[in-house]
């Protein structure tokens, strides 16, 4: 039979409610795999907050809310969230020694209503620090290995969120994107990944990285999934000014729809940019032949290279940064400034260095105006076709100790979605298969802002059609 | 890693860039300011309160070189976006505000909570305005 940790939401919640099993089994086989494969991949902060009777406390709550028949979206679900969300009461350190002794007085709005829905908080995971990179490297609590081959790195920023899902140490988990934390560890290890339209989600308690980009999202196993979280996560807060008032989507994903069946799709040669892995590059059109026959029509769209966008993020995005990182004073919580670790300080001097007198123009100014050509390109682009797709990384999975001395390794391995994040459109990845070495290669499905549905359903329709493909039977070997 | 005379190269690139737009942006004084790498990171590391030490300063120096070296690329854009208003945010949200009235938050004790050092119930924090 299966491992109960490694079942689905959709499946554990049918389990939970035919009393197959409980919310405390479920919750008590996802502590058993941390115990055993943690070790080996860092998924997870040390040590793992909330405690064992915290969590166990909490999965024998939703079993007697599941006992009187009460009908929660998530309720018993063991979920993991990144460590920069804030959690009232448990430690939030956003993988910086800055704030290795925070401990939130509030939850963040996600956090909330992930309670609300009657989720079991499971643990909070590791992540670049600050969520600056795309490694997991520059966590100050070491780095999370990719569970398909602990050699290689998960990516980043949510990579413990992604390693956590795929090693199935939770159900599900919350990660982060500014620029790909979302979907490039989704595709590094194998997930699924949806980075909302900037705005759907409340980023209220979430640490900040750079605040015009920042968009909390699920990372789950299958589409449905997703498509779930979301629903519980999406909505407009009155403690973010920011989030959008576009009533939120039911996200339902049929199981038998035609939504493929002349579905334009945009493809972009220059989202195949020179360097790319060969065998990404191969799947990647294999799976766009897949569609095809699936009935889309495929329509060539000429977008702005991304290397442009690229340049424009790390602007922007720095720019952010310093303006976020300057309320750490170590006055009202957290530690002193000089535990910044490098990667934050190269970010800071940078994003100082471009809003500082003189340069605002130069820099800063030139990038925002950049951004407005990459938001009408995308918009011309929607004219003629309902999603765009690419691929979500241009390489495969790379080896530990890569973002060693790369002064923008981050921005340089997001160079994919990074386009689509500066114009806060929504973009799922989801898997495709695997390198002949057995690392997980991943798409992404780009929409207008708030066609979450569309990306979902189309997103769905092709999990579907490749459900029987041989390689999604393959498992980390932990 | 870049090389020391490639480095030297990108900075002429960017400090001195001659001809076009972007020259008569910067002032003449700033230039002279941040014309020597110690004299920029240091200047930087006191904008951004950042303690630096001298080998640090030397690669931060290094890579904020390398890093503007590629997003020079965006010049080549300039003729597309001479017509188009900056981007700061993507919502096109204007003006979101509530009644201003009070409502339950944090109690002073949870407030200062996660303070290092607190005084009579305020926060406790170094001098700003001290002559020593």
């Amino acid at each position: 039979m299966t491992e109960l940790n490694s079942l689905t939401i959709k499946q554990a919640k049918e389990g939970l409610i035919k009393r197959e099993f409980s919310s405390f089994d479920l919750t008590e086989a996802c502590l058993a795999q941390i115990e055993k494969v943690d070790k080996k991949i860092n998924a997870f902060i040390k040590p793992i907050a909330p405690t064992y009777d915290d969590v166990v406390s909490a999965a024998r709550k939703a079993d007697k809310l599941l006992s009187s028949n009460q009908d929660l979206p998530l309720l018993g679900i063991p979920i993991a969230v990144k460590d920069n969300f804030s959690t009232m009461g448990i430690r939030t350190t956003a993988s910086s020694k800055v704030l290795d002794d925070y401990i939130p007085p509030y939850d963040a709005t996600v956090v909330k209503k992930l309670k609300d829905a009657g989720a079991v908080l499971i643990g909070k995971t590791n992540m670049d620090a600050w969520a600056h990179g795309s490694s997991t490297e520059t966590s100050d609590y070491g780095s999370t290995k990719n569970p398909w081959n602990t050699k290689h790195l998960p990516g980043g920023s949510s990579g413990g969120s992604a390693a956590a899902v795929a090693a199935d140490e939770a159900i599900a988990a919350i990660g982060s994107e500014t620029a790909g934390s979302i979907r490039q560890p989704a595709s590094w290890c194998g997930v699924v990944g949806l980075k909302p339209t900037y705005g759907r989600v409340s980023r209220y308690g979430v640490i900040a990285m750079a605040s015009s980009l920042d968009s909390p999202g699920p990372i789950t196993k299958t589409v449905e999934d997703s498509a779930l979280l979301l629903r519980v996560l999406a909505g407009t807060d009155e403690f973010d000014a920011t989030t959008s008032l576009p009533p939120v989507g039911d996200y339902t994903l049929p199981v038998v729809d035609n939504k493929i069946k002349n579905l334009k799709i945009g493809i972009s040669d220059e989202y195949f940019i020179d360097g790319i892995d060969k065998e990404v590059e191969s799947a990647v059109r294999l799976s766009i032949e897949k569609l095809e026959k699936m009935g889309a029509k495929i329509v060539k769209i000429n977008l702005v290279k991304p290397k442009y966008a690229t340049s424009v993020y790390t602007i922007i995005q720095r720019s952010e940064v310093s303006s976020n990182l300057a309320r750490y004073d170590g006055v009202r919580f957290g530690k002193d400034r000089k535990l910044f670790g490098e990667e934050a300080k190269r970010r800071i001097v940078l994003g100082t260095y471009s809003l500082s007198s003189g340069y605002y123009n130069q820099y800063y100014n030139r990038a925002a105006k950049a951004r407005s050509l990459i938001v009408n390109d995308f918009e011309k682009a929607f004219e003629k076709v309902n999603v765009i797709l690419g691929p979500t990384s241009p390489s495969l999975p790379l080896h530990a100790g890569a973002s060693e001395n790369a002064a923008m390794f981050g921005e340089i391995a997001d160079i994919l979605v990074e386009p689509s994040s500066i114009a806060g459109l929504p973009g799922i990845n989801i898997p495709i298969g695997f390198s002949k070495s057995m690392l997980p290669i991943g798409m992404q499905i780009i929409g207008r802002q708030f066609a979450e549905d569309l990306v979902l359903q189309v997103a769905h329709q092709y999990e579907m059609a490749t459900a029987n493909e041989n390689w999604r039977k393959k498992r980390p070997n932990l | 890693m870049v090389k020391k005379h490639e480095i030297s190269k990108s900075k002429d690139l960017i400090i001195s860039s001659t001809g076009t737009t972007a020259r008569s942006e910067i002032s003449s004084a700033s230039v002279t300011y941040f014309s020597d790498d110690k004299t920029r990171i240091k200047h930087i590391a006191e904008l951004a309160a950042l303690d630096i030490t001298q080998d640090e300063g030397v690669k931060l120096s290094q890579q904020l070189d390398e890093t503007l070296a590629y997003i020079n690329n965006l010049k080549d854009l300039d003729n597309l976006v001479s017509q188009l208003e900056p981007s700061s945010q993507i919502t096109g949200l204007e003006n979101i505000s509530r009644e201003d009235e009070p409502s339950p938050s944090l109690s002073q004790d949870e407030a200062l909570k996660n303070a290092k050092a607190t005084q009579n119930g305020l926060f406790k924090v170094k001098g700003v305005l001290n002559n020593d």
